[in-house]
């Protein structure tokens, strides 16, 4: 029965990315193009024809796993991006499908999330645009749906399998490096509610296990240890990858930095442009605001509050990626903010509403 | 008036005591002086008491002269059964040492086999173990030594290289050295790639492996309710094998770690192994105040002096059907035997071994024993339980791996002439078709404190990886095909690789240094920039990713205090290194040599977290 299920989901997904594949390369002969995905085709071109430095091209592209998808596809045809974000977006389907499977028994769950993935123009755009959201997407969903599992299991399994997908995940979009900053409320969080004590309410648990010096030094050592099992690898794979852009570029931030080695640098500064030079939008960039534009173009994720209502570190965890979205629009205050930063919300509250279904 | 009657007039045991030693010596055939001896009911020190009481006195009967055509007469379980020997016939008497004068049964013995009346020295019990396997054990311990090279020869590692394994390695270094005579550059570079790549799968497969493990984490292979329900009194007879060289400041400790065993006394059969030699044991035992609950057997002097030997030795008097080792200062989960029982009951009949997680005690004691914490806590949590899920052969620890008795002895047992002989016999097991599982269940031990005893302990480790390897890779397609392709390249991997990354290490980590500190441009030609973004992701990433494995394993263990100790790793990798040096060269030098690693150095006194 259950291999049944998964053969079908695989044929739902395969129809899904040949659908998304069509969509973008029909999207592609209207005229539509993504300065992503040109970026891309350019840099494989360099690499398979280019007499510029390969090695560096190879390594040192950013973000180099969307580069690296969309890299194997190169060498058929020049639609590879696209190929690239449809099939990352069929995964992403798969994955959530396959995980809504193993809780759910009902049907009708998988319809609604089907009719999203076909009919949601966010995630059409992830798929068709061949840019690197979908990646995001994916990785970002294992990300969280595995922090929210070790919630309930405890095992280092689960914890260890999201730091992982959080250094790919930083791998696909380097601005996710920052969420590392807005866990540490939530690392303690979840490190009081995994203390044996009595008493239920958080506020008092800290009370508690600060005014005891045996509580309090086990309570230090756990949230440091748990924040090190998340979160060393991601930054010191990105130290790693800064090494390796001194060792062969003479410049510890290269792969960021340079328009020869990222996209963003050049498609900021248009965008940088249209803001300064238009001065009326419809919907304002303003802090706040911003998470309003989220709740709006995600109901849900209100839902997906009321259902962590009851525990503390759970609703913090939801909390944290506006925090983090927040963030990003304060430190890149002269751009918006890009669209898979809205889609991330999405994916969460699946995660939210999968992890909390008992069965 | 007789021995038992005695003891129960003198106070030292009831009568309910008696009655119990007569039933169990009905069933099992030992002496009613053997059982009240090591089954935990007197003491040694009361038993010369009250032998002093009746008059009588323990005589020192070790340099006693001895007949051997008398000595034929007796087999050695009978008198090791009995605590009592014939030495010779003087004045038409037999002169026969016994620890309890009043054994009618082998009195008579005496008297129907030599058709003479006995004349009866009462000595210790241990002496007269001591003696009895001094004389009359050789043919046990000839067995011991050789029984596996003349069954099977092809799996001894009597012979460390075999010709076919030294014309490859000459050839191989011909080779390289050709190589580097006619393009230095170019060899440098392949050698580089390959050393790069080997570096590069071992450590992803290794953090593969963490994660398999890892994902089994909550798994309990033994439950609580299958604890429940098994019955005591079909608990069979269990063999501990506990083989000793001067742990004379253990044996009280070990008294109390086996005492806290939760297992009918009578089905236990546990044999503190003590050498010839050792005196320093034996005399522990003897000024021991309390009773004993382990059987003491004497291992009679033959090379190699090794723990495999004395192992296969005390295998002749094993009556289990199951059978473990432990070593002095070890401490079992205290329900791990009833586990170990219920575990072999629900697995196939071709699982003939369990092995349980070893862990440290006095982990927090200092730089040394925190890193071999988070090493083993690494190994056993995660490495093990990743190739058993995985499918490829487990290389067993050196102590609480339990065997079934009667398919230990038809593998031959553990090979003498092997310093790992865990590790091989692992291997061995595998190659016929026998399969290890892993269990639930925790043996604390000492971690080593002092660094040259480290080394001691790691360099036979690594020297014993390094035989094992060479044994069964004498021929590689046999145990490719016997193994499988997993099995043949997880063995590779963990067995044959350890020690060479080990060897090499030292050497990488010099040419990094001195590219970083003179800048040497002759270097930077070696590394042309592809092998050098290679070589940069290997050390970074390898070292990055090792290091978290171990973070792993602590955080599993909720040592949380530890997990920073793991950045340390590679200063402590080249310890291993110092010690894979030494192995290689004993390996050349002195294959079988034991390195004997002191025990009972910690301060620690009062083990942290042992009983759940």
């Amino acid at each position: 029965m259950r291999s049944n299920q998964s053969k079908y989901l695989l044929v739902i997904s395969l129809f899904l990315g040949a659908y998304y594949l069509i969509a973008g390369i029909y999207l592609n002969h209207l005229g539509y193009f993504s300065q992503e995905a040109l970026f891309y085709i350019e840099k494989s071109k360099i690499v398979a024809h280019g007499l510029d430095n390969k090695l560096r091209v190879m390594g040192l592209t950013a973000p180099i796993l969307p580069f690296y998808s969309s890299f194997i596809f190169s060498l058929t045809n020049l639609y590879a991006p696209i190929i690239a974000s449809s099939i990352g977006t069929a995964m992403l389907f798969y994955f959530m499908a396959s995980t809504l499977l193993k809780r759910v028994s009902d049907d009708f769950y998988l319809i609604i999330l089907l009719i999203i993935f076909v009919l949601h123009p966010g995630i059409l755009y992830a798929a068709c645009s061949g840019k690197s959201v979908a990646l995001v997407l994916v990785f970002f969903f294992l990300f969280f749906f595995n922090l929210l599992k070790f919630y309930r299991s405890n095992t280092t399994f689960h914890v260890s399998i999201a730091s992982i997908c959080l250094v790919i995940l930083i791998f696909c979009d380097y601005k996710f490096i920052w969420l590392s900053l807005f866990f540490i409320p939530l690392v303690l969080s979840i490190t009081i509610q995994s203390l044996n004590l009595s008493e239920q309410e958080s506020i008092f648990r800290l009370f508690i296990s600060f005014n005891n010096p045996s509580l309090r030094r086990k309570l230090i050592n756990k949230t440091f240890a748990l924040y090190i099992i998340i979160f060393v690898l991601p930054l010191a794979c990105v130290v790693c990858y800064k090494l390796l852009n001194l060792t062969h570029a003479n410049d510890l931030n290269y792969s960021v930095e340079s328009p020869y080695a990222t996209w963003t640098v050049l498609a900021d500064k248009l965008t940088f442009d249209q803001l300064s030079t238009n001065l009326v939008y419809r919907l304002p960039e303003a802090s706040i605001l911003i998470s309003g534009k989220m709740m709006l173009f995600c109901p849900l994720i209100l839902v997906a509050l009321y259902l962590f209502r009851n525990s503390t570190y759970q609703l913090l965890t939801l909390l944290t990626p506006f925090a983090f979205v927040e963030f990003l629009h304060i430190k890149y205050e002269k751009v918006f903010l890009p669209q898979e930063y809205y889609l991330i919300f999405l994916v969460l509250r699946c995660c939210v509403f999968y992890t909390k279904h008992k069965h | 008036m007789s021995i038992p009657e005695l003891l129960v007039k003198d106070g030292f045991i009831t009568h309910g005591d008696r009655e119990k030693i007569n039933d169990f010596s009905a069933r099992s055939g030992l002496s009613f002086i053997k059982i009240a001896l090591n089954f935990g009911y007197i003491s040694r020190k009361n038993y010369e008491r009250s032998i002093a009481n009746a008059g009588h006195e323990f005589q020192q009967i070790r340099t006693l002269p001895f007949d051997a055509d008398v000595l034929t007469k007796i087999e050695l379980k009978f008198a090791d059964q009995h605590v009592a020997m014939p030495l010779r016939i003087e004045n038409n008497r037999v002169i026969t040492v016994m620890a309890d004068p009043s054994d009618e049964l082998f009195l008579d013995f005496i008297r129907f086999t030599f058709d003479l009346e006995p004349e009866v020295i009462v000595a210790s019990d241990l002496d007269i173990v001591w003696l009895s396997h001094k004389l009359l054990g050789d043919p046990y311990v000839k067995s011991a030594v050789f029984e596996l090279l003349n069954r099977d020869p092809a799996n001894s590692a009597f012979i460390t290289f075999s010709s076919a394994q030294l014309i490859s390695l000459f050839l191989l270094l011909g080779i390289v050295a050709i190589g580097l005579v006619i393009d230095f550059k170019n060899t440098s570079i392949v050698i580089n790639v390959i050393v790069s790549i080997f570096f590069l799968v071992a450590i992803i497969f290794k953090l593969f492996l963490a994660l398999m493990g890892s994902r089994f984490e909550l798994h309990q292979a033994v439950t609580r309710d299958d604890l429940k329900e098994l019955v005591e009194g079909d608990l069979p007879i269990y063999t501990i094998l506990l083989p000793v060289y001067k742990e004379d400041k253990l044996i009280k400790k070990l008294i109390w770690n086996l005492q806290a065993l939760d297992y009918p006394r009578e089905r236990l059969d546990i044999k503190l192994l003590i050498e010839e030699d050792d005196d320093k044991t034996l005399n522990a035992v003897r000024n021991l105040d309390f009773p004993a609950i382990f059987e003491v057997i004497v291992v009679p002097f033959h090379m190699p002096k090794t723990k495999p030997k004395a192992c296969n030795y005390g295998l002749h008097f094993s009556r289990g059907k199951y059978l473990t080792i432990y070593d002095a200062e070890d401490i079992p989960d205290t329900d791990q035997l009833k586990k170990v029982v219920s575990m072999f009951s629900k697995l196939p009949s071709n699982y003939i071994c369990i092995q349980s997680a070893l862990n440290y005690y006095n982990r927090n004691e200092n730089f040394l024993t925190r890193m071999f914490t988070l090493e083993y806590s690494y190994w056993f949590d995660y490495m093990l339980p990743g190739l058993d899920t995985l499918d490829i052969p487990i290389p067993l620890g050196g102590t609480s791996n339990h065997f079934k008795l009667e398919n230990l002895v038809e593998l031959g047992a553990w090979d003498p002439f092997n310093v790992t002989e865990d590790a091989d016999l692992g291997v061995r097991a595998y190659a016929k078709g026998y399969k290890i599982a892993v269990i639930n269940s925790t043996t604390y031990e000492e971690a080593n404190n002092e660094p040259f005893n480290w080394i001691r302990q790691r360099s036979r480790w690594i020297k014993g990886y390094m035989q094992t390897y060479l044994v069964h890779m004498r021929n590689p397609v046999a145990l490719w095909k016997k193994l499988g392709w997993k099995g043949f390249l997880g063995f590779s991997f963990f067995i044959g690789a350890t020690p060479l990354t080990f060897l090499v290490y030292p050497f990488l980590l010099a040419i990094f240094f001195s590219y970083l500190i003179f800048d040497l441009s002759s270097i930077r030609t070696l590394f042309p920039d592809w092998v050098l973004f290679m070589s940069i992701f290997n050390l970074m990433v390898g070292n990055l990713l090792m290091i978290y494995i171990n973070m792993m394993a602590v955080f599993k263990r909720r040592f949380y205090e530890l997990i920073l100790f793991a950045i340390a790793n590679p200063i402590y990798w080249l310890m291993h290194s110092a010690a894979a040096f030494k192995g290689l060269y004993q390996l050349i030098v002195k294959p079988f040599y034991w390195e004997k690693t002191d025990h009972g150095l910690s301060k620690i006194t009062s083990p942290t977290n042992v009983v759940k």
